[in-house]
């Protein structure tokens, strides 16, 4: 605990900037959820830290309803408000006083329970194991946290049994944690690390970090992820330098990234108790890179046979692409066409009883006066034009034909 | 080696069709400038290099996507390496892939046009492939200067798997809507370049929609297909018991095709009459235009909020600059034209088959109108006032409602008239069975209790149109049986030789059976309810018995699973499982909906939520009449395949012996 104190403090003390003396007070209440007079008269703690790490230490009690008042404080300054209850010290939160800001009172509050040695419904709520590589070592940091669904902190002596356990990877190295040394309550014994509490009631009880080196081979990692007790939640965060990651019947998950650092990321629920997941990371073979002189001859060669394609008619031209082209035969006259489809339609509709006889025998002779017309028309646009070159005058079969044909002589096809 | 190959050579491609496609767009320009074949000839040619590039550039993202090459920005984002090859493959699950694909889709069309016409429309075809090529190198740009799909990660960031396709889109239907979705978009741009090449030329006769009639029946087709499985995807996938929410995306692909159906029906009138060329024109350039403007509203952001659009940057601005360029360089083309294009005809008489197909355009336009102003006003509200005014369904099926119900009776009216003049006489004669069938579809809904306008309305309007198409091949099988043919002869000899005509009507049919769905909707039923394992709920004649539920473990999601088995009047009709999943890879949740469908209706539920204590939450929904609307789109198939069908050429020359 105390080390998650220094740490915090530590933290808020680095934010604090131009040093200007004013008195600042903390006040608060500290409460017992189900034994009120409790409280009374309880040591409260105010430990603080200035902008030159100077640690500040007061101490007052609370009176028969809880309140605490400290007074006085130097600031600028960051402090945390503890109560000792029992044989425990119980943090509050947190109060920073900034240079310059008008505010110079903060309200903590902190709340105390009583101790239990039933360690039954305590559970590892999350356990995350994030791998990265770096100098040739695998770096393996853990991350615990443990719930605590009662009101009261689970502790056991040191002799009982753990409450529960990490299990670290096999073959690990030196393990160092934050401060140069492990939280009250935690041992590590044949790679396992023993939790005896305090765990505090609520989701984050009790947390642990610890970290290690693996030396492992060819920048490949085969190892196991043991768990002594349940998980609720295991994450595995592998950092991607080109891997392929095997972690067993975990689901492979987002990939996440971190300072820069791109994690491949596997997750698991409600893993049992005695679980051991087998983690293989292999490096993946470097992709094959092309030289730029190859992409460069390639591009060039690919450009230039597109290019002698398309520029082909231009450099090549010849009268035979351009007499293929005049061989296409005459489209029919729109007016044509469309005076045929009409008739067609008139007599359909006749056929099916929409017109009567009396109709359909009016707008048939309409239709044949109006084809009779667009005849003449196209009859006297053909006298008008002048005769088409008799070179021009090639079928599609292959066959000429003379200037005044309109159809063609061998297969008959409208020329 | 030989993805990295392949990946490189699609990236250089991808270039070099921009400079291919720039360069046959300016030879085309000059081939219809100057008539000369050479030139013509190299722009075709040129066409040809950009479909070859193009298909170079897919080929090396597929190769990418297949080989785990997640140093692809575009393939981490959107694959991972256990994603099944069949949504590996699927490389328009991402913008940068899904504009490769349209884009290679209009080099495939243009290169089609190229092939089609290698001996046809020889002075049309530069300025078609001038303006295919206008759509290429401004999709191709944006491809290889914006959004390339072939973009590197940074050196030191590449990841060893990718955070995969979104899991919504990980269904059948999805893997094929998209496709269908561009035919339809991009089959479009043809007719679109026909009628500019027209506009440009001056020869505006009928050739241009001649050449382009199984273009833009197959764009319309395609995109009506597509329509309805976004619509199947969304109600089997998006588990909120619906299949069109007028939602923006939805809408940008409606609009353009009901510009194409307004299109269908009144080139009719220009090739029996000659009449409606400037209209014409104006709504192929419109379903064109509308295409474009669809996919700039649904990949700028714009839709979500005009801010986005802003800071969608040059993307945004360069689509909505593209769309401007194209409606406004075609409307000048046409405006040019206008003297032009004047029909010498005027309607014989109002009650004439094309006065029909008149009325049908304007209620077309009507409807398209409505959707364009209920998908924009939100965007326009927000940039004018700052605040985004939703329109939602209420506003849609208000206005929309009444013009669908008047363009149902168009469907039934256009057949029953003839062409040019109807008599009073005839018409009564052809109106009574229709008419009849509608009255006794009126009197038999209100005897069941129906009291709604709407449905009653769209119901009978159904009764009426399918009575109408009954009567047509009845009286069509009837004139070809006078000539002594059996029913079964006489059918497909009618088919045969009025293949449009007859194909249509069939798709009329498949519209009737859809809006029989719709009208479906109006019947709507929605309850939620919490229920402990055991527990029965009976809503509707229906029970649903709740058992027990499940975890679900799948390597790459997990949820929960509701076994419920349900009764229809205390008669099992089977165990239904609703199931709640967490997709971990994209930290996504999905809701899978269970149905039991009937042609009567669908019993459709989802897992809404889960109590600590095994308590589910359950929401279902009844929906009548809904599976009418797939089996309508079954027919839809059909009737668009067999006005497809390849059968023109022979019943035209078997059409031109009848005596």
């Amino acid at each position: 605990m105390s080390v998650r104190l220094r740490f915090a403090v530590a933290l808020v003390a680095t934010l604090l900037g131009v040093v200007t003396a004013q008195a600042g007070t903390i006040e608060g209440r500290v409460r017992h959820a189900s034994k009120p007079e409790a409280v009374a008269g309880l040591v409260v703690q105010a430990i603080g830290i200035d902008a030159s790490e100077q640690t500040i230490q007061r101490e007052t009690r609370a009176d028969a309803d809880g309140r605490y008042r400290f007074a006085d404080l130097p600031t600028p300054a960051a402090y945390l408000i503890r109560a000792r209850y029992g044989e425990l010290a119980f943090p509050g939160g947190s109060a920073v006083f900034r240079p310059g800001e008008p505010e110079l009172s903060h309200t903590v509050d902190v709340e105390v329970f009583d101790t239990s040695g039933d360690a039954s419904r305590l559970h590892i709520a999350s356990l995350q194991w994030v791998i990265a590589r770096s100098a040739g070592v695998w770096r393996i940091n853990q991350n615990a946290v443990i719930s605590n669904p009662d009101p009261a902190v689970v502790v056991t002596t040191p002799d009982a049994p753990p409450m529960l356990r990490i299990a670290l990877a096999p073959g690990h190295g030196e393990v160092e944690t934050l401060f140069g040394r492990l939280p009250d309550g935690v041992v590590i014994r044949d790679g396992v690390a023993e939790i005896r509490g305090p765990v505090l009631p609520g989701k984050d009880g009790f947390s642990l970090q610890l970290a290690y080196d693996l030396t492992a081979p060819d920048a490949a990692l085969d190892t196991t992820i043991a768990l002594p007790d349940a998980v609720d939640e295991l994450g595995v965060y592998v950092q991607d330098f080109g891997i392929d990651v095997d972690a067993g019947p975990l689901h492979p998950a987002r990939p996440t990234r971190e300072n820069d650092v791109i994690y491949q990321s596997f997750i698991g629920f409600e893993l049992p108790a005695g679980s051991v997941l087998p983690l293989r990371v292999t490096a993946l073979a470097p992709l094959p890179v092309l030289p730029q002189a190859v992409l460069g001859i390639g591009a060039a060669l690919l450009a230039g046979a597109l290019l002698y394609f398309v520029a082909g008619p231009l450099v090549f031209a010849s009268r035979r692409d351009a007499s293929e082209r005049s061989a296409a035969p005459a489209e029919e006259s729109p007016a044509k066409a469309a005076l045929a489809a009409a008739l067609f339609d008139l007599e359909h509709d006749f056929e099916t009883g929409k017109l009567s006889p009396d109709d359909r025998d009016r707008l048939r002779d309409d239709l044949r006066r109006e084809a009779l017309g667009a005849l003449a028309r196209e009859r006297g646009q053909l006298e008008s034009s002048p005769a088409p070159e008799p070179s021009a005058r090639i079928c599609v079969c292959g066959r000429e034909a003379r200037a005044d044909d309109r159809f063609c002589a061998g297969c008959g096809k409208a020329l | 080696m030989l993805v990295t190959l392949l990946v490189a050579l699609g990236g250089l491609s991808l270039y070099l069709s921009v400079f291919f496609a720039i360069y046959a767009g300016v030879v085309g320009v000059l081939a219809g400038r100057r008539r000369d074949a050479a030139l013509t000839s190299s722009a075709e040619r040129g066409v040809i290099a950009v479909f070859v590039l193009l298909s170079l550039s897919m080929l090396g993202l597929e190769a990418a996507l297949l080989g785990d090459r997640f140093d692809l920005a575009f393939v981490a984002q959107i694959s991972t390496r256990e994603q099944p090859w069949m949504f590996k493959v699927a490389l328009w699950g991402g913008q940068a892939g899904s504009l490769l694909l349209w884009t290679w889709m209009l080099g495939l069309m243009s290169f089609l046009v190229v092939l089609q016409n290698r001996r046809r429309n020889r002075s049309l075809i530069p300025w078609v492939v001038a303006v295919m090529m206008l759509n290429v190198v401004f999709f191709a740009a944006l491809v290889a200067f914006v959004s390339n799909p072939f973009d590197v990660l940074p050196p030191g960031s590449a990841w060893s798997s990718g955070q995969g396709m979104n899991p919504l889109l990980q269904h059948v239907a999805m893997l094929i809507h998209p496709p269908i979705l561009y035919v339809g978009f991009i089959g479009f741009s043809v007719p679109f370049a026909f009628a500019s090449a027209a506009l440009i030329t001056g020869e505006l006769g009928t050739t241009w929609f001649e050449t382009t009639r199984r273009w833009t029946l197959t764009a319309w087709f395609f995109l009506g297909i597509g329509l309805m499985l976004g619509g199947r995807w969304a109600y089997e996938v998006l588990g909120w018991g619906g299949y069109w929410a007028w939602d923006p995306v939805e809408n940008s692909s409606l609009m353009p095709w009901l510009a194409g159906t307004a299109f269908l029906h009144s080139v009719m009138i220009q090739e029996k009459r000659g009449m409606l060329k400037v209209w014409n024109f104006a709504l192929i350039g419109m379903a064109y235009t509308l295409c474009v403007f669809g996919t700039f509203l649904t990949r700028s952001g714009v839709v979500q909020s005009v801010h986005s659009f802003a800071n969608a940057g040059w993307f945004g601005q360069l689509f909505l600059g593209y769309v401007a360029v194209l409606a406004v360089g075609y409307a000048a083309l046409l405006v040019r034209r206008v003297p032009e294009l004047r029909s010498q005809t005027r309607l014989d008489s109002i009650v004439s088959r094309e006065a029909s197909f008149l009325l049908n355009n304007y209620a077309f336009l009507a409807l398209l109108a409505i959707v364009f102003y209920g998908t924009l006003f939100p965007v326009v509200s927000e940039a004018i006032t700052g605040v985004k005014i939703q329109i939602g369904p209420p506003f849609f099926q208000r206005y929309a409602g009444p013009v669908a119900i008047f363009l149902l009776f168009l469907t039934g009216v256009g057949p029953l008239v003839a062409w040019r003049r109807a008599t009073w006489v005839n018409l009564r004669k052809s109106f009574l069975w229709p008419a009849g069938a509608a009255v006794i579809a009126t009197v038999l809904l209100l005897a069941f209790g129906m009291r709604r306008f709407y449905p009653i309305a769209f119901l009978a309007m159904c009764a009426f149109v399918t009575a109408t198409i009954s009567e047509e091949y009845a009286r069509g099988i009837r004139a070809r049986m006078r000539r002594g043919e059996s029913p079964a002869v006489a059918f497909v000899e009618l088919l045969r030789r009025n293949q449009r005509r007859y194909g249509g009507y069939i798709v009329h049919l498949a519209v009737i059976l859809m809006f029989v769905g719709f009208a479906g909707a109006t019947f709507n039923l929605e309850e939620t309810k919490l229920l402990a394992p055991g527990e029965r709920w009976t809503l509707a004649g229906y029970t649903v018995e709740y058992r027990q539920v499940r975890p679900v473990d799948h390597p790459h999601y997990a949820g929960a699973v509701a076994r419920l088995a349900l009764y229809d009047d205390g008669k099992p009709v089977g165990m239904l499982l609703p199931e709640k999943r967490m997709y971990f890879q994209q930290e996504q949740p999905t809701t899978i909906p269970a149905v039991a469908s009937n042609l009567t209706e669908d019993f459709y539920v989802i897992l809404a939520g889960l109590e600590p204590d095994q308590r589910a939450a359950l929401k279902v929904y009844i929906n009548p009449l809904v599976n009418w609307i797939w089996i309508g789109g079954f027919v839809f198939v059909i009737g668009n395949t067999l006005l497809l069908w390849p059968m023109g050429a022979r019943a035209k020359s078997a059409r031109e012996r009848t005596p």
